[in-house]
């Protein structure tokens, strides 16, 4: 059974992880949110994401411990990397469900929020091209390897050039999206100025109430566990 | 003063998340090299990413266009957790759009090469902060595993040293006045005589 969590409750959840990260600095923290976390996309059904994430960091603390213990840690700066990404991961974690978020969703949390609509049809759209980017970047990047344009050799030798022949079709093929994406948008009445109605507005329940509260009580537990604030 | 319509929305959103898009991919491929990511990154970011901006005002050339930008760029910062950036991006975009406020504000070269400048120097800083905040945890747990404090205080200057800050700044922000420069060569060779912009 997967639970679908209020917006709200995801945006709360991502709020306190990102209090516990930046706001507090507490010793042991990180492998104690990873596993929350792991635990919070699971019954969200999200767990190959949860668990790719889980694995990344293990991989991170891994190799660390590894140049650590081989006497490799002379490399400072890779090392402080694997430090940061590690950091990174329980953000990543608690962000995850707000980017999955379906378009009726963000704009109802926007309208809660009480923010303009343009802004909450702009991070709708936003969330939902993001993958079709990366597709259409695919598809240009392959017409020019069959041209023999899209090469190391050509990069570092014509890098404006490479650049020029990867810019202008890609930002002309978003374009294109761009104008069906407005086009189908004013089919569909998003610029009608009435109330938008709600098939299924998420409503908020126990479940949202645990999540908020796990995660207002590991900040508020996170000074009592030797955790200090930062900048103070 | 006229505000973006729907088709000006929805065009301004996709060329930002390609945007986006490209600062991250940029950002996430160079981060394994911290000093060179710190250095060289913000600056290739802004200069590949100016003549995507440039096709946004130009294309879209109406209040707000600006302004949706950096929400944008900083609503996908929130996502990630620096939740205070959301609001910092879109107060810089409200100054920017207060910039851009005479009616053809877009339409101007110098006026979008300042803002992108401008941009520049504001993205710049945001590659530095995950640095500045994990350093203390860093640097405990490495004065624990018995790093020397001197050594650990010469690697940390880099990043505290107003004159290597102002390399990282002033770096971007000549990226950025090339990026706009190459970025106006491609609009005028391709974007304008495809009726694009």
């Amino acid at each position: 059974m997967t639970l679908s969590f209020d917006p709200r409750a995801q945006v709360l959840v991502l709020a306190s992880t990102s209090v516990l990260l930046f706001g507090l600095s507490v010793p042991g923290v990180v492998p104690v949110l990873v596993g929350l976390l792991l635990a919070y996309l699971a019954v969200q059904g999200m767990g190959r994401v949860g668990l790719v994430h889980g694995a990344v960091f293990l991989v991170l603390v891994g190799l660390s411990t590894g140049l650590q213990a081989a006497g490799l840690r002379g490399a400072f700066s890779f090392d402080f990397v694997l430090f940061l990404f590690s950091r990174l991961i329980p953000l990543s974690m608690a962000g995850a469900p707000l980017f999955a978020l379906p378009s009726s969703r963000v704009l109802w949390l926007f309208e809660k929020a009480r923010l303009p609509r343009a802004l909450g049809l702009a991070a709708a759209i936003a969330l939902r091209f993001g993958p079709t980017v990366a597709t259409e970047a695919r598809a240009v990047t392959d017409a020019m390897k069959v041209r023999g344009l899209w090469t190391l050799r050509a990069l570092v030798l014509r890098p404006l050039a490479t650049l020029e022949y990867t810019l202008v079709p890609l930002v002309i093929r978003c374009l294109r999206v761009a104008d069906e994406l407005a086009a189908a948008a004013a089919v569909r009445g998003v610029e009608n100025p009435q109330p938008r109605t709600y098939a299924w507005p998420p409503r908020w329940r126990t479940p949202d109430t645990v999540v908020a509260l796990v995660g207002l009580a590991l900040v508020g537990a996170g000074p009592v566990a030797g955790g200090w604030l930062r900048w103070s | 003063m006229t505000f973006l319509d729907l088709r000006g929305l929805v065009t301004a959103t996709v060329l930002s998340v390609l945007i986006v898009v490209f600062q991250f991919a940029i950002a996430m491929g160079l981060m394994g090299f911290v000093f060179v990511s710190m250095i060289f990154s913000p600056g290739l970011v802004v200069f590949v990413t100016a003549p995507i901006f440039l096709v946004l005002a130009h294309r879209t050339g109406r209040t707000g266009a600006f302004f949706l930008f950096t929400f944008l760029c900083g609503l996908a910062y929130g996502l990630m957790g620096y939740l205070w950036l959301t609001a910092v991006f879109s107060a810089y975009g409200l100054v920017g759009e207060l910039f851009m406020l005479p009616q053809g504000s877009y339409l101007k070269r110098w006026k979008n090469t300042v803002l992108w400048v401008a941009y520049a120097v504001l993205y710049s800083g945001t590659s530095l902060m995950p640095i500045w905040f994990f350093f203390e945890d860093y640097k405990a747990q490495s004065l624990a595993q018995g790093f020397s404090q001197e050594y650990i205080d010469a690697y940390w200057r880099y990043y505290t040293d107003p004159v290597w800050v102002a390399v990282v700044l002033g770096f971007a922000a000549l990226m950025a006045l090339a990026g706009t420069a190459f970025g106006y060569r491609l609009l005028h060779k391709h974007f304008r005589k495809a009726g694009l912009a």
